[in-house]
């Protein structure tokens, strides 16, 4: 409880000075001895030998992208490449350490951690254990291929030319890439080795990343999570909120103390000192030193340190001292990775921003030299064998090359294959995500949903007379019903966001969970949008049922990369591997203003791999939740803060006591008619019940009410079938004309009921402008008057109607002349 | 795959049409609902359209030839696909660079377009209307706009008279548009209505039954030794082909096969005149300016055939089949040559109902809009020749009908009466006969009943 938590005013008005800890900068001393007793020779020479492959497969796509051959193989790839030579060091010292239960997220330019953590978990994982993993991932269709080029040389040297190819194959779009090809260069990742998704979008990991940690923690999963992101993602503001998400005083002050502490959270910056072409070191940023933002986060410092990435035992030696405080629940921490790319930002980069001074210094102090001496002077290897693994490496590239190129045996998807859409969501139903018993503070029947369920179910009683409303259930406590047994069902589901903890969520949605759930389940979040869609991405993506909530539908502008890019995404960019099972609560607004009112929903039904949902009754408020929190796909849920007091006045029998689910995708007919359909999204179904009463009794016009209820998908049967009855088709809903996605339905009912049409379908939709203030919101939002009025001026002319609003289709002239 | 064109089945008659003219050339782009034939049945000339848009890439028959209704009589497709048979790959080659001009042909002939005329109506209502067979052209808009929308349809639907069973199937079917008024028992709309009503669309049932003229079979030509040569010009060659064709084909089977003989009467015709006269000079409103003395005689027809039941019949060979019903075989001069369309039941119609008929079935056979349900099925024919001052002729035979009267031109005619000579108006009536099974007393009986019922004909109006 944050009422433990004193805010005591002498104490916050003392005069004093704030100092923070000494920020190590390279303090790395090599010690030859000491690193070979901690290492063995093994270890030590193979972080050569995976150095080496790095840098001739870095160099081998160089060759590719810019002279279309690599030893006489020849290929045109159309794709990205962003390459990662001269930075090997960094990314076999930080693997040299990590097993295969810890997790890395990587960025646009991340070929290189992808091979050096696999190739690492290779070195570690039994033979058996590589087999099995091989055969079974992508139905061992990868396996297959590599089997087809392979030489006899044992299962690990197998499981080298399998990540070699995996990853190759996923750059190259094949089918039996790591992801199908659906990820590509900056999004090959390979889960079983722990090698999680790789993000072009620049600190796109920092927050998934941060959720994945989380996941770990609340779960109690061995391991730690990486963020491998470069120095110029210190810019974005998603960095950030992921950083402050992760040092949360709470893990350690508020949650119980068996949970073991902050999640194990490992912020890696790759600083090669550039950002594309601009130079956060005395250019685009102001920190110098990147490890000084630690001091910034929290009383640690987030235990930051400049290491020296050059030195790939340097790196090992800082990753390995960060995990062990991280496993202590004493994240998060950061490091500050010094290195340099050779190559361009990609083939296209003429280096503007460089000299050739430059790149020739740091030539110079190129790792695989450096090492290389380092090997040989300590007697580890001679010159002959490091040759020989220079020899082998390419031999084997070209055997992997040639492989990933032949499109017979390394086909991509055919062009008219339906496959993506396939992927594009899991669709699976599941109960829960984990074995075990939830855990809970209460029995539910100690909870609030004893009281609940205590409530009215419908808000009439069989007179037809209302109900008090205080003892009827309403709509946010329906939500509250399926939420609860969400959490008693599923022991990793969570949920977290703005004052869900103790306040219950912002309309009190939440009210009863505090009690009845430990932190680790139900917590508070910083404001901090990005991260909230963020680290449930992170979580979802990692195993965990998690709803994640935003306050207002206004605020997913603040998450617009996390929905659109993350969320929407990852299923399908996995070909197929990651589930996504988030539940995305999104509270749409009214009466608040320009900045709180706004109905969203276009945007998210605009992007491809987003479920969304808008009950707009109590039991479909349960109904559909339970629907979601049972699903694997991500699902966007607005909930209208219109009707969280609202009890369910529509569905005969109100809202069950049980848990039940209301099939995906059905639109809900609420009233039957003949001459006229209503289709609504949202709140806006109650004024259109009203409209429909007037049309009826005033002008004899038999209207049918359609509630969507769904967004996507959506099963446009029933709405066709009404339109072909009716011919006459209004579509209603608070979000603002332009782009409303009943324009979409609308597009879609006149192609499929066209020859049934009596009028165009008509969209009635909030006015193109800002939200005005509570007391003028008639004057925005579709009214009952303007649903007549447009079925008046532009369907069906209604005799004696004399209009009050304009809705007249000069009017759509006008607006759309003027831009409003 | 190329979409094949199929001859439509042009009536429940009809077995097989002809083509008169590809009005689309085979490599010619066409759209839907463009013509691409003319085709021609027994009775009537039809167009048929495109079913696709696309190119015409093949015709399996040229014109002139006959084809079995349901049978694929070209292949519309994109430039260059193959047609199933493998064949006419057509839209290839030279072909392809016909439509250079074809089209300008075809742009250049056609009437004017009227699209901008015509009132904008919703899909929806000009679906019901085609559904209900309500001529949505004729209705005033009630929506946004003055579109035409459902309740307008529906409102005209309301308007509609009941339909028989066979008529529901008709508008369910598609192309009638039902009359306000129907003819059949409880004023519901028959069959033979909605054939009407399509060709009142036209607009144009005018006086054509005043200039109803001779029967072809007058002219028909006698062959003759070949004529010495004459020099270019000096003689037209017409070929025989369609209405034409079967025209000669029926005229002289007709003459070939029965028995005819034509009985001559005349009967007072001062009633019809001072009907006529009355007629046309009663109020425009009361519609009844455009009946004819023709149509008088119909009606008269119409009233006394059912007692002779042996006069209205059709003889098969085997069989001789006596029809309750008048289905009165009205016949009319079209510039493609005699045509015969038929009014059903006119025993059962008022003079107005059976004048509006006549005038419409005279038009549509005139716009060759005649379906050819709407010329067959006839039991007796009565054919007009008095407009030119025929004062008798034989009428020949429409098999297997047994009887057809022609009425000729009024004449004076010397009458005794109380002593005294006078001048009585008097309209002459040529009866032929199938003698095979008709014999002249009964016929007589019948022409001699006929004229009293001319004579009294305002009495009859009143029955």
């Amino acid at each position: 409880m944050t009422k433990a938590i004193l805010i005591d005013p002498t104490e916050m008005r003392k005069p004093s000075i704030l100092r923070g800890p000494d920020i190590p900068l390279n303090q790395y001393v090599s010690d030859p001895a000491a690193e070979a007793v901690r290492y063995g020779r093994e270890a030590l020479v193979r972080v050569y030998r995976d150095m080496v492959i790095i840098r001739e497969f870095e160099t081998m796509l160089d060759r590719i992208k810019k002279e279309g051959v690599y030893h006489g193989i020849e290929y045109q790839h159309k794709g990205p490449a962003h390459l990662s030579i001269g930075q090997e060091a960094a990314a076999v010292g930080q693997a040299l350490v990590l097993t295969p239960d810890d997790y890395i997220f990587g960025s646009h330019r991340s070929h290189g951690e992808i091979l050096a953590k696999s190739l690492s978990a290779i070195a570690q994982l039994d033979e058996a254990a590589l087999t099995q993993i091989m055969t079974t991932y992508n139905e061992g269709d990868t396996l297959r291929v590599v089997e087809t080029f392979h030489r006899n040389g044992g299962v690990k040297d197998l499981a080298v030319d399998y990540v070699l190819f995996g990853t190759l194959a996923e750059i190259f779009g094949r089918f039996a890439g790591f992801n199908r090809g659906m990820g590509g260069s900056m999004h090959a990742f390979f889960p079983p080795f722990g090698v999680m998704p790789n993000n072009a979008i620049v600190g796109g990991s920092a927050d998934i990343a941060t959720g994945a940690a989380l996941f770990k923690r609340v779960n109690r999963r061995p391991g730690i999570v990486i963020a491998n992101i470069g120095d110029a993602s210190m810019g974005c503001g998603p960095v950030w909120e992921a950083m402050m998400f992760a040092a949360m005083d709470q893990y350690r002050k508020l949650w119980p103390p068996e949970v073991g502490g902050a999640p194990p959270m490992l912020f890696n910056f790759m600083n090669n000192f550039y950002g594309m072409g601009g130079q956060p070191y005395g250019e685009t940023m102001g920190f110098e030193v990147l490890a000084r933002v630690g001091l910034g986060v929290n009383p640690e410092a987030m235990h930051a340190e400049r290491v020296d990435g050059y030195n790939p035992l340097a790196v090992a030696d800082a990753v390995a001292r960060k995990k062990e405080l991280l496993l202590a629940g004493r994240g998060p921490a950061l490091l500050d990775t010094v290195t340099y790319r050779f190559a361009g930002h990609s083939p296209s980069d003429a280096s503007a921003y460089r000299t050739k001074e430059e790149v020739d210094l740091w030539r110079q102090h190129d790792a695989l030299i450096g090492y290389r001496d380092y090997l040989i002077a300590n007697g580890h290897a001679s010159e002959g064998e490091l040759d020989a693994m220079i020899e082998e490496t390419i031999d084997r590239l070209v055997r992997v090359l040639s492989a990933a190129v032949n499109d017979e045996i390394a086909p991509r998807i055919a062009l008219d294959s339906e496959y993506i859409g396939d992927i594009m969501f899991s669709n699976r139903r599941r109960e829960r995500y984990g074995d075990g018993a939830p855990w809970v503070l209460q029995k539910k029947e100690e909870s609030r949903w004893a009281q609940t369920q205590a409530k009215f179910r419908f808000a009439f009683d069989e007179n037809g007379k209302p109900h008090p409303k205080l003892k009827t259930l309403t709509y946010a406590e329906a939500l509250f019903e399926a939420m609860i047994e969400g959490f008693y069902r599923d022991p990793t589901m969570i949920a977290f966001g703005e004052e869900n903890r103790d306040w219950g969520g912002a309309f009190g949605v939440y009210r009863g969970l505090t009690e009845a759930l430990p932190y680790p389940r139900l917590f508070n979040t910083p404001i901090s949008e990005g991260a909230i869609v963020g680290a449930a991405v992170g979580y979802a993506l990692s195993g965990g049922r998690v709803v994640a909530e935003l306050m207002y539908c206004d605020f997913m502008g603040r998450a617009g990369d996390e929905i659109f890019n993350q969320m929407a995404k990852w299923q399908a960019m996995s070909g197929g591997v990651l589930e996504m099972p988030l539940v995305l609560r999104v509270s749409v607004g009214a009466k608040y203003g320009a900045q709180h009112s706004q109905d969203w929903s276009a945007m998210v039904a605009h992007v491809p791999g987003l479920k969304v949902y808008f009950p707009a009754t109590a039991y479909d408020a349960k109904g559909m939740l339970s629907l979601a929190l049972r699903g694997s796909d991500p699902v966007v849920f607005f909930e209208s803060q219109r009707l969280y007091p609202e009890p369910e006045t529509l569905v005969e029998g109100g809202v069950p006591l049980e848990d039940y689910v209301v099939p995906e995708g059905e639109p809900a007919l609420r009233k039957s008619g003949r001459d006229l359909t209503l289709i609504t999204v949202g709140a806006t179904l109650y004024r259109a019940l009203e409209a429909a009463q007037v049309l009826e009794e005033k002008y004899g016009v038999s209207t049918e009410v359609i509630d969507a209820r769904f967004l996507n998908p959506l099963n446009y049967t029933p709405l066709v079938e009404s339109v072909k009855k009716t011919g006459k088709v209004v579509l209603a809903s608070d979000a603002c004309e332009r782009g409303s996605f009943l324009h979409t339905m609308a597009s879609n009912l006149t192609q499929l009921a066209f020859d049934y049409l009596d009028g165009p379908p008509v969209v009635v939709a909030a006015r193109n402008w800002i939200t005005p203030p509570a007391e003028l919101e008639e004057m925005f939002f579709p009214t009952k008057e303007w649903i007549i009025d447009a079925v008046h001026e532009r369907i069906l002319p209604l005799p004696g109607h004399k209009p009050s609003t304009r809705q007249a289709t000069d009017e759509i002239l006008r607006r759309n002349r003027l831009g409003v | 795959m190329p979409t094949a064109v199929v001859m439509p089945k042009q009536g429940n008659t009809v077995e097989s049409v002809m083509i008169v003219d590809w009005k689309k050339r085979v490599g010619e782009t066409v759209e839907v609902g463009d013509v691409l034939c003319e085709v021609e049945t027994d009775k009537a000339t039809m167009e048929v359209p495109s079913p696709v848009a696309g190119v015409l890439l093949k015709t399996l028959y040229n014109v002139g030839d006959e084809v079995p209704v349901m049978t694929t009589i070209a292949w519309i497709g994109e430039v260059g696909e193959a047609t199933p048979d493998g064949e006419g790959q057509a839209a290839r080659g030279e072909e392809v660079a016909r439509p250079s001009t074809a089209p300008l042909e075809a742009t250049s002939s056609a009437p004017a377009p009227t699209a901008e005329l015509r009132p904008p109506i919703s899909p929806r209502a000009r679906r019901l209307a085609e559904r209900k067979g309500v001529d949505a052209a004729a209705l005033t808009g009630s929506g946004p706009g003055g579109r035409i929308i459902e309740r307008d349809v529906q409102a005209a639907v309301a308007a509609q008279p009941k339909l028989t069973p066979v008529a529901k199937a008709m508008v369910a079917e598609g192309g009638y548009a039902v009359p306000a008024q129907g003819s059949g028992p409880g004023g519901r709309v028959t069959s033979k209505d909605l054939v009407r009503a399509e060709e009142q669309k036209s607009g144009r049932a005018g006086e054509v039954l005043e200039r109803i003229p001779p029967a072809e079979v007058a002219q028909a030509p006698v062959p003759t030794a070949a004529p010495s040569p004459l020099a270019p010009g000096e003689v037209e060659i017409i070929p025989v082909k369609g209405v034409r064709k079967v025209i000669a084909e029926r005229m002289l089977q007709s003459l070939q096969t029965t028995a005819q003989l034509t009985i001559h009467a005349s009967a007072d015709a001062r009633a019809l005149q001072a009907l006529r006269k009355r007629f046309k000079e009663s109020p425009e409103a009361m519609g009844l300016r455009g009946i004819t003395i023709n149509d008088l005689v119909l009606f008269a027809v119409a009233r006394t055939l059912p007692a002779y039941p042996g006069l209205n019949a059709l003889f098969t060979g085997t069989e001789i089949h006596q029809y309750r019903s008048v289905h009165l075989g009205v016949a009319v001069d079209t510039p493609r040559g005699l045509m015969v369309p038929v009014i059903r039941a006119a025993e059962t119609l008022s003079l107005r109902r059976l004048s509006a008929e006549a005038k419409r079935l005279a038009a549509a056979c005139l716009e060759s809009k005649i379906t050819p349900d709407e010329l067959t099925g006839g039991t007796f024919t009565v054919t007009n020749l008095g407009a030119f001052g025929v004062e008798n002729f034989t009428p020949v035979l429409n098999p297997p009908q047994v009887a057809i009267l022609g009425v000729c031109a009024i004449q004076p005619k010397a009458v005794e009466i109380d002593g005294a000579i006078q001048f009585i108006p008097h309209i002459g009536l040529s009866l032929t006969i199938n003698h095979q099974v008709v014999d002249g007393a009964p016929a007589a009986r019948f022409l001699q009943a006929l004229g009293q019922a001319i004579a009294t004909v305002d009495l009859l109006l009143v029955g």
